[in-house]
């Protein structure tokens, strides 16, 4: 199995957001108590069940989903109970769950579910998603325009981004010897062994894409192919020292690579400790992923889910969320709100890799998809070198 | 002894004396009487069993030829007109996102080599709008004038698309005359595309109200046969009554509520179409064209923000900003339900902060800081223009499920009605024969 962030963690690592999780606990030790419900329930008559990747929101002491104040402790306003599970685990066995509800038409166990932008597009193609009830979610109107505009979901009807993220090229100035600018550095001889490839096949074979020249956003199968083949070579050949998903980041540090296919948000936690590590948009451009909130098709309790989206699009809300996880938001507004409350929250409100520019986002590609058998061919084709244990 | 004789007994076939009249205590016991009907009983039967065969075999006759044709014109509204009414607005959709990224990536060529995404955005639309003019004129029927139409949209995108490509590499080459080339590919747009398109849409809209109409007349024809029938039944069963003692004869009755069964499917069916239409045209076709008004606005104010980057004297913006004020007003104002009214909302915020930025982009062209303007118009105009746009398409996306579900509705409507006038009136004639039959076996 392949996942982005979760099922491959070293538990001796913390994850980007298991660490801001554990420091936001510690500045809200005080205000809240070790106690954990799974749900609250204020007598309200909507429920809405949530499945998210792990420690994907604001959390409190002892990971305290509903700590007071939080996102979690704040939507009971809206009379809304919220049953919150963080045990999406990957974009496949995470998966399999909501595709055999949907195949089985047996009512779904969640009401929002959030994979990555491909699997959501796979989702919509196939009918398994919910048109979004938009009549409850005014601050649809807040999405990000950059999310609207895939071919697979035009005006953001199925789905609401969660939050997104780059990856791109972060290396260590000391043992590359010199700095890195573009995808092509990973191919280069002088760095054969230290190289890290992301396992995510469609943002190793993406980056790969872009340094052939070919456009991502927009992969035929023979552009994707050629991508792969490169991949194979570089993986086959030493040229890649390993394939990771967030432990690149510890590979980085104790100097097992010197550069690697990385993620915007791992490797900020990294510069926190090692500043002296550098993380770059390649000239060729780089990859923009972002998990999205989806309804899937059969939800029992559709109008919960939108009150529940409605709520998370509130730039105030937002920005907390934000605040916390320290992913891309695609709320507007959440950068305005961050440089109003000064201090930590402006530095963030001036991160480029949190809110890039405008020239920065030109650079930015998504996977463009291509037909589920085509992908799926590619991924069993790449699987084979992706450690399951890292 | 004298022999004493019985009486002679009366002939067997004396009749007794007539028994005392007893009052009649109902209709159903009164003695039969020749008196209001003309005729023998037999001959009473075998008038009526023609006429009410005649009449149930018309009213068959024409209630399933309205119905079918009825059923036909509603199966080429769901199936032709309706997609090829939104085909059309869709394809000057494309083409005007064709026309708006083009003219953004022209401009961009100032300032940059490449603008990726509003390149990629022009090739899509070219792309989609060359398969919706094929897709369209695959769909719309037997229409000369449509397809001569059609016709000339293909030939016109293409050399809309050849002008857009020269003037891309003669700016890209700094080349003298791309402005005039990008100019001319406008022209193509608003005026050879433009007015094919209207064409199109004009004839759709032309077969929308033939279909609408057909088979009206046809069906209240049908529906006076009916009561005629109806009518002819009632009589009949009246006039058994007056020559039987029967109170209703069961079969006649059988057929009496067989025809009235059709009659209530010929005009429940047709009234539930019509409304179902009059519900698509009102919730879903105006609001596409409205909706479509004001993405070609959009559009518009997109392309003429980009040429007024490029050159000086560019028509004023105003109009068009208050066009599309009028039109979201409309908009909000026909939404009939809580998700189009949230749509008609999130559509106006869209506007508002696309509006905003194509002022402030307006107001430094005037100022005379272009370059400022374009970076603008480049990034924050763009991004707005495209939640602006988007929002706009998934609006369009709803009224054209409203329209297309009101369409599928009333051809349901009447989906089923030229097979119950058929095999309904079968069996009410079947019904009458054998009533008939029967009374007049009793008389053999």
């Amino acid at each position: 199995m392949i996942g982005r962030r979760i099922n491959n963690r070293n538990d001796r690592q913390l994850s980007r957001r298991r660490f801001l999780a554990l420091a936001g606990a510690a500045g809200l030790a005080a205000c809240t108590d070790t106690s954990r419900p799974t749900q609250f329930d204020l007598g309200g008559s909507f429920q809405a069940r949530v499945l998210n990747w792990d420690k994907y929101i604001d959390v409190g002491a002892d990971d305290d989903l509903f700590y007071p104040g939080g996102t979690l402790d704040s939507i009971r306003s809206l009379g809304v109970t919220i049953d919150y599970s963080e045990s999406y685990e990957d974009n496949y066995s995470g998966f399999d769950l909501i595709v055999s509800q949907a195949v089985n038409t047996s009512p779904p166990e969640y009401d929002i579910v959030v994979p990555t932008n491909w699997r959501a597009a796979q989702m919509i193609e196939n009918g398994w998603a919910e048109p979004l009830p938009i009549e409850v979610i005014p601050n649809h109107a807040n999405i990000d325009p950059a999310f609207l505009t895939n071919a697979w979901d035009r005006g953001s009807r199925f789905q609401m981004p969660w939050q997104a993220g780059i990856t791109g090229i972060a290396y260590d100035p000391m043992l590359t010897g010199r700095p890195l600018n573009s995808v092509e550095d990973l191919f280069a001889a002088d760095l054969a062994g230290k190289v890290g490839f992301i396992g995510e096949m469609r943002e190793a074979v993406g980056l790969t894409m872009l340094a052939n020249g070919a456009d991502p956003s927009r992969p035929t199968l023979a552009t994707a192919e050629a991508g792969l083949e490169r991949v194979i070579d570089a993986i086959e050949s030493g040229q890649v020292g390993a394939v990771t998903f967030e432990d690149f980041a510890e590979k980085l540090r104790t100097g097992e690579l010197a550069a690697a296919m990385a993620w915007s948000g791992d490797t900020a936690l990294l510069q926190a400790d090692r500043p002296d590590i550098e993380f770059i948009v390649p000239d060729e451009g780089a990859i923009q992923w972002f998990d999205t909130m989806v309804i899937p098709a059969g939800a029992e309790n559709v109008a919960a889910a939108g009150a529940f989206m409605d709520f998370v699009y509130d730039p105030t809300n937002a920005a907390r969320i934000t605040e916390f996880v320290q992913f891309m938001s695609p709320v507007m507004g959440v950068q305005e709100i961050l440089a109003g409350r000064g201090g930590a929250s402006a530095e963030l409100a001036s991160n480029p890799v949190l809110f890039p520019d405008d020239t920065a986002r030109a650079r930015l590609f998504t996977w463009g998809g291509l037909s589920a058998e085509e992908e799926t061919a590619l991924d069993d084709r790449y699987l084979p070198f992706v450690p399951s244990d890292p | 002894m004298t022999a004493v004789s019985k009486p002679p007994l009366p002939p067997a076939d004396i009749n007794p004396p007539a028994a005392a009249p007893t009052p009649l205590k109902s209709r159903a016991l009164r003695p039969r009487s020749s008196s209001p009907a003309k005729g023998t009983t037999p001959s009473f039967l075998r008038r009526w069993n023609v006429v009410l065969l005649a009449l149930v075999a018309a009213f068959a006759v024409v209630g399933s030829a309205a119905s079918l044709v009825m059923r036909s014109a509603s199966e080429t509204t769901a199936n032709n007109t309706a997609p090829a009414l939104i085909g059309i607005q869709s394809l000057f959709a494309s083409v005007a996102e064709a026309n708006t990224a083009s003219t953004a990536a022209f401009l961009a060529q100032r300032t940059d080599s490449t603008d990726r995404v509003n390149r990629n955005l022009y090739y899509d639309a070219i792309r989609r709008a060359s398969e919706q003019t094929e897709e369209v004129s695959a769909i719309f029927g037997d229409d000369p004038a449509a397809h001569r139409a059609l016709k000339n949209t293909g030939i016109s995108l293409n050399t809309y698309s050849g002008q857009i490509e020269a003037a891309r590499v003669a700016n890209a080459n700094d080349l003298p005359g791309a402005d005039e080339q990008l100019r001319q590919a406008l022209s193509v747009v608003q005026n050879d595309v433009g007015q094919s398109v209207a064409t199109v849409n004009a004839r759709g809209q032309l077969h929308l109200d033939e279909e609408r109409n057909t088979g009206l007349i046809l069906t209240i024809l049908a529906i006076i046969l009916g009561v005629i029938t109806v009518l002819a039944l009632l009589r009949a069963q009246i006039g058994l009554l007056q020559r039987t003692n029967r109170i209703l004869n069961p079969l006649l009755v059988l057929a009496t509520a067989l025809i009235l069964i059709v009659l209530g499917y010929l005009i429940i069916g047709p009234a539930t179409r019509s409304r179902a239409l009059d519900d698509a045209a009102s919730g879903g076709l105006t609001a596409i064209e409205t909706t479509s008004d004001i993405q070609t606005a959009a559009f518009e104010l997109q392309s003429e923000l980009s040429l007024r980057l490029l050159e000086e004297d560019r028509a004023d913006l105003t109009s068009l900003f208050a066009q599309v004020d009028a039109d979201l007003d409309r908009l909000a104002n026909g939404a009939d339900s809580d998700r189009e009214r949230a749509a008609a909302e999130t559509l106006r915020i869209r506007w508002v902060r696309y509006q905003n930025v194509a002022r402030s982009i307006e107001d430094q062209a005037d100022r005379g800081d272009l370059d400022a303007a374009i970076e603008q118009f480049r990034g924050e105009g763009l991004a707005a223009f495209n939640g602006l746009n988007t929002a706009i398409e998934s609006v369009l996306s709803d009224n054209r499920t409203q329209f297309i579900s009101g369409v599928d509705r009333a051809a349901s409507a009447v989906g089923t009605t030229p097979f119950l006038t058929i095999i309904l009136p079968v069996l009410a004639a079947l019904a009458i024969l054998l009533a008939i039959q029967r009374r007049l076996g009793e008389y053999r």
